[in-house]
C-alpha cells in the first residue's frame, strides 16, 4: 500500500489473513469514482477457486465529511441486513486494521450487482418520460418499505435519538442538528442563528408517525438492477423523523414543476405522493416537504462546516473537504438565507 | 515583484486544466482533478478579493454593532430578557479589541481574526434579539434593527460567494 492507494496485493494478503482461505485470488479491485463522503472499493475475487466480490468502506483522508461515524453506518446495514429494505449484506466491521490495510477503520459487505444509473433517465427527450416516472414509482416504494418499517423492533431507538413524539420530529430534527453544530463548530455562523429563529416557528407538527429516515436518497444513492431498486446505499444521513423529510433529500426522482409525460397523463409531485401515500398510509403534504427543503440546508451547512476540520487542523484532507467546506457551505447558507427573510 | 502570487496561480490553473485533467483516465484521479482546478480558482479569487471584502465587512458590521448597542442601551428594560444587558459591554469590547498595530500590514490571519470576533458578537445580538422578541417585536427601532442585521447578512453572502460559488467552473468533481 502507497499513499492511501490499496494495491491487488493489500486485499491478498488482507483476505487471507482474515477468512484463512487456502487460496485467494483477486482478479480486479475498482474505487468507485463517486465517493463523496466516503470511500467505496469493489473487489472481485476467487476463494479457494469460488468468486466472491466485496465491497469495502471506509473514510477518505482526512476522515467524514460528515459528522456520522463509520461505525454507525456499519450499524444500520447491519440493522436491515434481515429485513425486507433493500441493502448490501454486512459481513464484518474492522476495527484494527492489519499491516495488509493500514489506516481507518474499514468494514466489508457483499457486493450487490447491477448500477447507480437508470439507463436514459437523464436523456431529455419526452419519450423518456416513461422510464422518469417508473423510476419515481419503484423509488416511491422502497421508501414506503424504510418508512413503515418497525425502527422500535429493528433496534434503531438504540443508535439514533428518538423524537418525544410525532408532532415534535420537525422541531426534535431542527435542536438535534443545532446540538451536533455546537459540538464542533469552529467559528460563529450569524446566518444559521438569524434562519433558526424561522426554523423554530415554522416547525409542522402534524407529522403523522416518527419514520426510519434514510437521509440522501434517490439517484446516485442506489443500486439499480433492470428498473428495480436492489440496494439502498449511503445511510450516512439516516435518522428518526417524519417521513417528509427522506422527500427533501430526494436527489432527481421527484417530477419537476412541470411534471412528466406519459402520452396521455403528466404525472406531477402530488401524483407521486398520492402513490405512495397509497402504499404506505403516511400522507406527504408539501408544506412539510418545504419545511424540510430548509432543514436539508441547514444539514448541509453542518457537514459542510464539519468538512473544514482537518483543513483547519492542516491534516492531509483530500481536496474534496475543501470544495464542500467552501461552495456546499456557501450554498446552504443561501438556502437558509431565502427561507428566513435574509434574502429578498 | 513581478509575476505576483495571482499571475502564477493563474499560469498554474491554466496549465492543469489543459494538460493534466484531461490526461487523468481513472475516474477517481480526474474527479480529484476537477476538484483541484476549482480550488485553485477559489484560491485566485481569494487572493484577489478576500483582504478587500474583509475590511468592508468589519466596517459595515461594526456599523450595525453600534446601532445594536446603542438600541439595546434604551430598551434593556423593556425586555425581560436579563442577558441583554450584557451586550453593550460586549459589543463595545469586539469592537475595540485591537488585533493588529498602526504600524503593521494586518494579515489575513488578523483581519479574520477581528471579523470572527465581531461575528461573534452578532450572533450574541441576534440571539439576544430573537429571545426579546416577545416584549419587543412590535417596536419599530426593533424591526429596523432586524432589517439592518439582515443586510448585512445579505451582504456578506454576496462578498463571500465570488470565491465560494462564482469563481468556480464546470464540473466540481
Amino acid at each position: 500500500m502507497k499513499d492511501n492507494k490499496i494495491e491487488t496485493s493489500d486485499f491478498e494478503g488482507y483476505l487471507l489473513h482474515k477468512l484463512e482461505p487456502a487460496k485467494v485470488e483477486i482478479e480486479e479491485i475498482t474505487k468507485f469514482e463517486r465517493g463523496f463522503s466516503r470511500e467505496t472499493w469493489f473487489v472481485k475475487t476467487k476463494i479457494n477457486g469460488t468468486t466472491k466480490d466485496y465491497t469495502f468502506r471506509r473514510d477518505i483522508p482526512g476522515g467524514s465529511i460528515q459528522p456520522f461515524p463509520l461505525r454507525l453506518e456499519y450499524d444500520i446495514y447491519d440493522r436491515l441486513s434481515n429485513t425486507t429494505i433493500p441493502v448490501a449484506k454486512t459481513l464484518w466491521y474492522e476495527e484494527n486494521p492489519t499491516e495488509f490495510i493500514p489506516g481507518p477503520d474499514f468494514f466489508v459487505r457483499e457486493k450487490v450487482e447491477g448500477s447507480w444509473i437508470v439507463p436514459n433517465f437523464d436523456n431529455p427527450a419526452v419519450e423518456y418520460d416513461d422510464v422518469r416516472i417508473s423510476a419515481c414509482l419503484e423509488h416511491m416504494r422502497k421508501l414506503a418499505l424504510i418508512h413503515t418499517a418497525d425502527w422500535k423492533s429493528l433496534g434503531f431507538a438504540e443508535i439514533f435519538s428518538v423524537p418525544p413524539n410525532a408532532a415534535s420530529c420537525a422541531t426534535h430534527t431542527v435542536e438535534r442538528l443545532v446540538g451536533e453544530l455546537r459540538n464542533f463548530q469552529v467559528e460563529p455562523l450569524p446566518v444559521v442563528t438569524e434562519a433558526l429563529e424561522w426554523l423554530r416557528e415554522n416547525a409542522p407538527e402534524d407529522s403523522p408517525c416518527i419514520s426510519l429516515l434514510k437521509g440522501t436518497n434517490g439517484i446516485g444513492e442506489e443500486i439499480w438492477q433492470n428498473n428495480e431498486i436492489v440496494a439502498l446505499s449511503d445511510w450516512e444521513e439516516s435518522s428518526l423523523g417524519d417521513p417528509a423529510s427522506d422527500f427533501a433529500h430526494t436527489q432527481e426522482l421527484l417530477p419537476p414543476p412541470t411534471g412528466w409525460s406519459n402520452g396521455t397523463n403528466t404525472f406531477h409531485l402530488k401524483d407521486a405522493l398520492s402513490f405512495y401515500e397509497s402504499i404506505s398510509g403516511i400522507p406527504i403534504t408539501e408544506e412539510r416537504l418545504n419545511f424540510y427543503r430548509v432543514v436539508r440546508s441547514l444539514e448541509s451547512v453542518l457537514f459542510s462546516h464539519h468538512a473544514s476540520l482537518p483543513l483547519i487542523a492542516k491534516e492531509k484532507p483530500l481536496a474534496r473537504f475543501a470544495w464542500v467546506a467552501t461552495e456546499v457551505m456557501h450554498g446552504g447558507e443561501m438556502g437558509l438565507a431565502r427561507a428566513s427573510g435574509i434574502l429578498d | 515583484m513581478r509575476p505576483r502570487a495571482d499571475e502564477v496561480l493563474n499560469s498554474v490553473i491554466w496549465s492543469f486544466d489543459t494538460y493534466i485533467t484531461p490526461e487523468l483516465e481513472e475516474p477517481f484521479n480526474h474527479s480529484l482533478a476537477l476538484t483541484i482546478g476549482n480550488m485553485l480558482r477559489n484560491v485566485l479569487e481569494r487572493i484577489e478579493s478576500e483582504g478587500q471584502s474583509l475590511f468592508d465587512s468589519n466596517r459595515e458590521l461594526e456599523s450595525v454593532l453600534l446601532t445594536a448597542k446603542n438600541y439595546i442601551n434604551k430598551n434593556t428594560d423593556a425586555s425581560k430578557n436579563n442577558e441583554l444587558k450584557i451586550l453593550p459591554a460586549r459589543i463595545e469590547e469586539a469592537i475595540e479589541k485591537q488585533f493588529w498595530t498602526e504600524e503593521e500590514y494586518p494579515s489575513l490571519e488578523r483581519v479574520t481574526e477581528k471579523a470572527t470576533l465581531l461575528r461573534a458578537s452578532l450572533v450574541e445580538v441576534i440571539e439576544g434579539l430573537q429571545n426579546a422578541k416577545n416584549d419587543l417585536g412590535e417596536d419599530e427601532e426593533y424591526k429596523e434593527l432586524r432589517v439592518q442585521i439582515r443586510h448585512y447578512l445579505k451582504n456578506q453572502l454576496a462578498r463571500e460567494a465570488k470565491w465560494s460559488t462564482e469563481a468556480l467552473q464546470g464540473l466540481r468533481r
